[in-house]
């Protein structure tokens, strides 16, 4: 993991989404450690991590196809969590839907960061 | 008028004082919080009317209430209790306790007590502070020959009991397990104890069985109505579904609709029924984490990518849950997520799914 690279692709999300961003964590799937962490907290990755644990577990029990890039929750007030898994690896972050369309966050940001997520998580 | 004298029996002193506070304007009130000594040191023949906490140290109320009969047969009481029981119940009514009071209460619903009490010259079991439902249930175990009349603003009806068994039932026109169907369905209600005339007997069923039985068909019908409402769901959900479907052109792999009240699949396109089933509890777990570590909880919606399929979980319609899974490659996702889902959400707020 190259934690140069995964900063700068943090910087990259909170260039893209400007003033939506609220708070946004990478940490380990493992312990739901923070690595690189923006207005977030611990207890923001414990949030992220155990949702994305019962995802998966709905998902498998339905029989449906494995989550694969992302899910993403709205959120009342006008807020969405978006958490992207990566190996041993996420990334959750809540974005301000109201200075970030999600059409453009779904379609052009999300696979920006996450090319930027897989070259620091692969790169050394 | 002389004031008529009420004796109180708690082994909690602030609520003694605070009951002698609030009714010695009216009642000559006495004083204990001790069994014991209350009746070693008063003339009982002279109390008008007891109120007595049954869970006291030394001695409870109900074994005092029992040395009072003992001498003083008629002798009025009024049981107040922060432990109410069946097996209290039981007891105090084969004592013919009149008024059984749960703790906390309100000095306005004793003194009402009070007054009834006070007026009341049959020592009967008037008016106990029981359903119906919780008496017959206590009658069951009992061999009482016992009448219970009925009044109600839909009616008035008469229960009569012998030995564990309901010897007649009848509520306006109602005869029988249908009689005490209607009485189990009414909220608001008062019964008193009536004597017993043999010859009214009609039925001869089991307390049990019969109880038993009137839940059995008041659960039948509750069910044949929420059977009713799905129905009439789905069928406002076929057509809305139609509409729908045009918008997402081919790009809709399948949908469910379910109830969050019994898990049940109301409504699937090209999918097997039951399949969207564990999405309700996941967004019960998902709610419940947001409420837990942001105070916030999900809006319309969430979607799960899952390759080049997207499910799509709209959770707060009402008391179901739509599920759909959609091929991204078919739509745009700007299309879809900007226009197309506010457009399904509101319009299905808008159904107004009744539950």
């Amino acid at each position: 993991m190259n934690v140069k690279k995964l900063k700068e692709a943090m910087e990259l999300l909170k260039k893209e989404t400007g003033q939506g961003l609220i708070g946004t964590d990478i940490y380990s799937s493992k312990d739901l450690q923070p690595i690189v962490a923006y207005n977030s907290s611990p207890e923001g990755c414990a949030l992220f991590g155990k949702i994305t644990e019962y995802v998966k577990k709905a998902l498998d029990g339905a029989k449906f196809p494995a989550l694969n890039k992302y899910y993403l929750l709205d959120l009342v007030d006008d807020k969405a969590l978006i958490v992207m898994p990566l190996g041993e690896f996420q990334w959750g972050m809540v974005i301000d839907t109201r200075e970030v369309p999600l059409g453009m966050l779904l379609s052009i940001i999300l696979p920006k960061i996450t090319s930027a997520f897989e070259e620091a998580i692969v790169g050394n | 008028m002389k004031k008529k004298n009420i004796l109180i029996l708690d082994d909690d002193k602030n609520l003694l004082k605070l009951l002698k506070d609030s009714l010695n304007n009216r009642y000559e009130i006495i004083i204990f919080n001790s069994p014991l000594k209350a009746l070693k040191s008063i003339n009982i023949k002279k109390i008008d009317l007891f109120i007595v906490d049954i869970n006291m140290p030394e001695m409870d109320g109900i074994q005092f209430i029992r040395e009072v009969l003992k001498k003083f047969p008629g002798k009025k009481f009024i049981v107040i209790t922060g432990f109410p029981s069946m097996m209290y119940n039981k007891e105090l009514l084969s004592l013919g306790i009149q008024y059984l009071l749960e703790k906390p209460f309100s000095i306005d619903r004793l003194e009402n007590l009070i007054e009834k009490s006070l007026k009341n010259k049959e020592n009967n079991i008037a008016q106990i502070n029981i359903d119906i439902m919780t008496l017959l249930q206590i009658l069951k175990y009992s061999n009482k020959k016992t009448s219970i009349s009925i009044k109600s603003k839909k009616g008035n009806g008469i229960i009569n009991v012998k030995n564990g068994f309901l010897k007649k039932c009848k509520f306006g026109k109602l005869e029988g397990l249908e009689a005490l169907e209607e009485i189990q369905k009414l909220d608001d209600y008062i019964f008193t104890e009536t004597p017993y005339i043999e010859e009214n007997d009609d039925v001869s069923i089991p307390i049990e069985f019969g109880i038993l039985e009137t839940v059995r068909k008041i659960d039948e019908n509750n069910n044949n109505n929420n059977s009713n409402n799905n129905n009439s769901d789905t069928k406002v959900f076929h057509e809305f579904f139609e509409k729908f479907k045009d918008d997402l052109d081919d790009s809709i792999i399948n949908a469910e609709l379910i109830s969050l009240s019994d898990n049940s699949s109301i409504f699937q396109y090209n999918i097997d029924e039951g399949s969207y089933k564990d999405f309700s509890s996941l967004t019960s777990l998902i709610n419940k984490e947001l409420s837990k570590y942001l105070d916030t909880h999900l809006g319309d919606y969430y979607l799960i990518n899952s390759g080049k399929f997207i499910i799509i979980i709209i959770s707060p319609i009402n008391n179901y849950l739509l599920g759909m899974t959609i091929d991204i490659s078919k739509i745009q996702l700007g299309l879809f997520l900007n226009i197309i889902l506010p457009k399904i959400t509101k319009e299905i707020k808008i159904k107004n799914l009744k539950s």
